[in-house]
């Protein structure tokens, strides 16, 4: 199963698409609730807070260099615990990859295609999802490449246009609450932005034909993708003020809203719906897969692409079923997803991570550092 | 009504996907595969069916929340 590689640059796409995936679209409205005006410095003070956690995420995957998540913590816990702990993750793998597409539906029946049952976007989006997978991870790697090259040039483009629409003063007073309103959104921002990259430990060292030189460009995937997430936020308060920010569920596509120039560049906000495409795909389809290699190597399953189909009509099912309706969707991503993903994100790494410490240095076990060897 | 046929689609599907894979697995004695394939695809099935005949799934959403809601207080904390 370790047969199949990626290189550098594939790492980079991967982990910028996971890192702005999450957060790109929908979590400005709850920063900007939170921090104000200040919401920009949130967001940056958030991808320098998140540095020491990729750290962890890197060091874990420097010890063990042929495993995978689930690997090493049955590894470093033991069997049983280790599948406690594995398991854990691996429903935090499955929940993601139901909770997109119900994202996607509600977005484009909402904005978009209004009269299409839910159930037919669903169905197409999860069967992207499954051919994506059983294409296998190189196939699907490539072609996050080209995703987050299209996706940045667009970005680019789309926050350009907005410029003139900018006004200095939204920005200010700056800091008119001191630094804790600010703290507490960058909070917020850290659980869709720096610790959904766990999942990447299902793919970053074991998967990686250079897994010396990985953590370099996990950190360089990182900054891109938290760039998307600092500017779009930055320019939602820079055009549209905190508070339409604050109140609208889908801030940078109100932001693209805005753009008007002559009549050639009008309504150009779907360029905003594709962006969020194609970085969510990424972000659905790595959490998919973290959860399909996992499961198989758990039940010790020797081809996991047999589980996908299954598991697809299970997503479809579950997709409809996981938020009954937008209040209680966005009332549990912030009382059930924040302290959720902070668990699985933050908690158990460095569990992992403590654990590791001590069988090293304190029972002076032999561990990890051999297994790069074979 | 879009249940229903959600419902039909999953066990039509299903069908023909276990018609597919099921003599494959078994013709390559791919035991564990076979038992992890059929107990996910009936998984699916039911879950497809029970939804469509208005059953309440349980939902995964509301274990979350329930496992998590000591800590609402400090959330509130850092939401004001």
């Amino acid at each position: 199963m370790n047969k199949t590689k990626i290189t550098s640059r594939q790492l980079i796409s991967l982990t910028a698409g996971v890192t702005a995936g999450g957060s790109v679209l929908v979590s400005g409205a709850l920063i900007a609730s939170v921090a104000k005006q200040d919401a920009w410095i949130g967001s940056l003070l958030t991808i320098l807070f998140g540095i020491p956690v990729i750290w962890i995420f890197l060091f874990l995957g420097k010890r063990f260099p042929r495993m995978n998540l689930v690997e090493v913590s049955r590894e470093l816990l033991g069997k049983w615990f280790g599948t406690i702990v594995a398991g854990s993750f691996l429903f935090l793998f499955l929940q993601i990859s139901y909770h997109i597409p119900w994202y996607m539906s509600d977005f484009m029946t909402s904005r978009i295609i209004p009269e299409t049952p839910y159930y037919v976007i669903k169905a197409l989006y999860i069967t992207a999802m499954s051919i994506a997978i059983l294409y296998g991870l190189e196939a699907f790697a490539r072609a996050s490449e080209i995703f987050i090259m299209v996706a940045s040039v667009l970005f680019v483009f789309v926050m350009v246009m907005v410029v003139p629409n900018a006004k200095i003063g939204n920005l200010q007073p700056v800091l008119e609450n001191g630094l804790i309103p600010v703290l507490k959104s960058s909070a917020f921002l850290s659980c869709f932005l720096t610790f959904p990259p766990v999942v990447m430990l299902m793919i970053y060292p074991a998967h990686l034909d250079d897994p010396k030189e990985g953590g370099k460009f996990f950190f360089k995937g990182y900054f891109l993708g938290g760039g998307i997430t600092c500017i779009s936020i930055l320019m939602s308060v820079l055009a549209l003020g905190w508070a339409i920010t604050a109140n609208s569920r889908f801030p940078v596509f109100r932001l693209a809203n805005l753009i008007n120039v002559g009549i050639v560049f009008s309504r150009i906000e779907i360029i905003v719906f594709v962006i969020w495409v194609l970085t969510q795909f990424i972000f659905s389809t790595v959490f998919f897969y973290g959860f399909v290699t996992g499961l198989s190597q758990l039940l010790k399953l020797k081809d996991h692409k047999r589980l996908v189909l299954p598991l697809a009509l299970l997503l479809l099912t579950m997709s409809e079923v996981v938020f009954p309706d937008v209040a209680y969707q966005e009332n549990w991503i912030v009382f059930a997803w924040v302290p959720y993903i902070f668990t699985h994100g933050f908690i158990l790494p460095v569990f992992l991570l403590v654990v590791y410490w001590v069988k090293k240095r304190v029972l002076k076990m032999d561990i990890g550092d051999n297994q790069g060897q074979k | 009504m879009q249940d229903m046929a959600v419902a039909l689609f999953v066990v039509v599907f299903g069908s023909i996907l276990s018609l597919i894979e099921i003599p494959d697995l078994l013709k390559k004695k791919m035991h564990r595969e076979l038992v992890a394939f059929v107990v996910l695809t009936v998984l699916g099935m039911s879950l497809a069916l029970l939804k469509a005949f208005g059953w309440s799934i349980p939902n995964p959403s509301d274990l979350l929340a329930w496992v998590y809601s000591p800590v609402e207080g400090i959330i509130k904390g850092l939401l004001e």
